[in-house]
């Protein structure tokens, strides 16, 4: 156990010596500090969307386009003739509002883009509906419970930006880099002298992931410093990071393991980053939820790290998101070991 | 000369035969579009997730259904552990005559407004009449936005192949075996652009067509992506150049595709003012030009403008680059 130990320690030197020769350390700060200058500077707090509804109220007093400007200045486009109504509907995403009758609104006519789904013209609908009401002195309402501390606040865009770029700076780190350096080994036939070693399979694979994840922290940690500032739940942070660094180095090299050199695999690793990417679209839109991007690894990382800076109150999240990472690793490792010794071992490729 | 050119892009096909990465470009288009098929109808539709308790009664979920997805529980504990799942859901319990919305607490605004809207709708209640019509377009910004971005993704692509084609090409000492032969520096580098040209432009239009992107004009992407690809040249050379082995070649990828992913993400959320930050990068201009074509069905000025300056920028720094260039890609004895 203890010459493993040793044989996995002296591993993890080399490849981080490596990384470390080959400018990759210089390389992950300088995009870490890079990634901190464009949260601090260039994407704003808070975005400003463009007017996104058109309001062309006929009615003798033009109450509804009234109200409007008066309540939604920044989101309305108020127009008076159809001409300018369907102008303004060109431009963006806009829907449109219009609104007949003589003295009071009688009917309300909203004209969509076209691609809106059937549910979100119903609730578009709705809304417009509920905002016409609300200006009309008849606003809704329905006794509301929250299960947390009600005074949990959004963070500012920019700084909701820091968990994605931890996942694609940090966790992803290993995703190219790994499978070089396994390339590299095949050439220089090192792999070949390594099998004739002591040396076994899972300390050469899990050498590599823990200098990928040790790379993924340094990354993390100075994105993290100079961002969102020292004040965060660190111990989550980091085990995240070099949980799931680690099992992304590990789907790499069972990846990387069936191509024979970096140009094949490089498409792979397009593919294999856009699908483990496919969470961020439930963290940008809450209100979608599908079961395939739930098994995926990188769905409760990018939640946890979020409740991690940003935190809302519901550890399980982080706990969620530690363990279903644990038994990813669990099954990952086993199977990157398997993989290695039939292709190298067995086919001596 | 033409001749040397065409020399080396067959011998870099035929090794990307070999290799089987001409069969990967083929590939990847498809399961990109796929994805991208998969998810947009689930994105552009997503609105807000409720989770009831059969109580609240068969009709009212019917009606929700609706306007949402409505998952139905058991009782008030299922309900309040589903809220406080990793999803965003909202809970609609039935309290004597009314209803009561259960919220996380960490929602937006927005989506727990959005709940109750949908609730008030739900129980009927308007007054006024509304009626809908639609101007007939089919394509949602979230659609035109991922072909831009694919299409940024193919130049990105074919930039890094030529890098490491340029980087094997020392490793494996060939770049030292041209020495000896009669072509010349700009006669290999034109050779590797080229099939990375052919590949770039494979790889857009089926991507463009498999993913079903906006009806567009073929001719105006042809333009921007034979614009563009200057950017993906510059990328390849520079990292070809500078990298000496595949591990190098890598952290120098890792750099320049920045350029490509970041730039048009970054023009997303950028405020007006600020926008003149990105004017150096080629790409931004690249990613305006396809951002004409694709999303906006923009006229022929407006397509050639960014287009223009993007190609302008881009072969500027690769006139820059020139003397760089020769230096680092010398072929040695």
């Amino acid at each position: 156990m203890r010459d493993m130990t040793r044989r996995f320690l002296t591993l993890t030197v080399k490849d981080l010596k490596l990384l470390v020769r080959n400018h990759h350390l210089t390389i992950v700060v300088a995009v870490a500090i890079l990634y901190a200058l464009l949260v601090r500077f260039l994407i704003p707090g808070e975005l400003s969307f463009e007017p996104n509804l058109v309001v062309w109220d006929q009615t003798a007093h033009g109450i509804v386009g009234r109200l409007y400007a008066e309540h939604a200045r920044d989101s309305v486009v108020l127009v008076g003739s159809e001409k300018d109504y369907l102008a303004a509907l060109e431009t963006g995403n806009r829907i449109g509002l219009k609104v007949t009758g003589q003295e009071l609104p009688a009917a309300i006519e909203v004209t969509f883009q076209g691609f809106e789904s059937p549910r979100i013209r119903r609730v578009l609908e709705a809304s417009l509906r509920a905002q016409v009401a609300a200006m009309l002195g008849q606003p809704t309402g329905f006794p509301t419970t929250s299960l947390r501390s009600a005074d949990v606040k959004q963070p500012p865009f920019n700084l909701a930006m820091v968990p994605v770029l931890v996942l694609f700076e940090a966790v992803f780190l290993g995703m190219l880099l790994a499978a070089v350096l396994l390339y590299s080994e095949k050439e220089e036939q090192t792999l070949r002298a390594y099998r004739v070693s002591p040396g076994g399979i899972p300390e050469y694979l899990l050498a590599r992931s823990v200098a990928m994840g040790l790379l993924g922290l340094v990354s993390a940690v100075v994105l993290t410093l100079l961002t969102v500032g020292a004040g965060i739940n660190w111990p989550v942070v980091l085990a995240v990071v070099f949980l799931g660094s680690l099992v992304i180095t590990l789907v790499t090299m069972v990846v990387a393991n069936m191509f024979h050199g970096i140009s094949q695999f490089f498409v792979a690793e397009l593919i294999l980053m856009v699908v483990l990417s496919l969470p961020l679209v439930s963290y940008f839109q809450p209100g979608l939820s599908l079961a395939p991007l739930r098994l995926l690894p990188t769905y409760p990382l990018v939640f946890a790290l979020r409740e991690a800076y940003f935190p809302t109150g519901s550890p399980a999240v982080m706990t969620t998101a530690v363990l279903q990472l644990l038994v990813t690793l669990g099954l990952a490792f086993p199977l990157a070991v398997l993989s290695f010794r039939r292709q190298l071992v067995v086919r001596d490729v | 000369m033409m001749k040397r050119v065409f020399a080396v892009t067959a011998r870099d096909f035929r090794s990307s035969l070999r290799d089987f990465l001409t069969a990967w470009v083929f590939v990847f288009p498809p399961i990109l579009a796929l994805v991208a098929r998969l998810f947009i109808p689930a994105v552009v539709g997503a609105t807000v997730r409720l989770v009831t308790t059969p109580e609240v009664g068969d009709e009212l979920i019917g009606r929700l259904k609706n306007y949402a997805v409505v998952e139905v529980v058991r009782d008030r504990e299922a309900l309040e552990s589903r809220v406080l799942a990793l999803d965003s859901s909202i809970g609609i319990l039935g309290e004597g005559a009314g209803y009561r919305i259960i919220l996380e607490g960490n929602e937006s605004e927005q989506m727990a407004a959005m709940a109750t809207v949908v609730l008030a709708d739900a129980l009927g209640g308007t007054a006024v009449p509304v009626r809908s019509s639609d101007l007939g377009r089919t394509s949602s910004p979230i659609h035109g936005f991922l072909a831009v971005m694919y299409a940024l993704l193919s130049l990105m692509m074919a930039g890094s192949l030529i890098a490491l084609s340029i980087v094997e090409d020392k490793e494996t000492g060939c770049l030292n075996a041209l020495t000896v032969s009669p072509l010349s520096r700009v006669e290999y580098l034109a050779g590797k652009g080229l099939l990375g040209f052919a590949m770039s432009l494979l790889i857009v239009f089926s991507m463009l067509y498999l993913m079903g992107a906006a009806p567009f004009d073929p001719v105006k992407v042809l333009v921007v992506t034979v614009t563009g690809f200057a950017a993906a040249l510059l990328a390849g050379y520079y990292v070809g150049a500078v990298s000496d082995t595949q591990i190098a070649g890598i952290a120098g990828l890792k750099t320049t595709n920045l350029a490509f992913v970041i730039v048009p993400l970054v023009s997303l959320v950028l405020p007006e003012g600020l926008e003149f930050a990105l004017w150096p990068f080629p790409t931004y201009w690249t990613y305006l030009a396809y951002r004409a074509v694709l999303i906006d069905g923009s006229p022929w000025p407006q397509v050639l403008w960014p287009a223009g300056i993007g190609l302008g920028l881009g072969l500027l720094l690769v006139a820059a680059s020139l003397r760089f260039l020769h230096c680092r890609l010398l072929f040695r004895g």
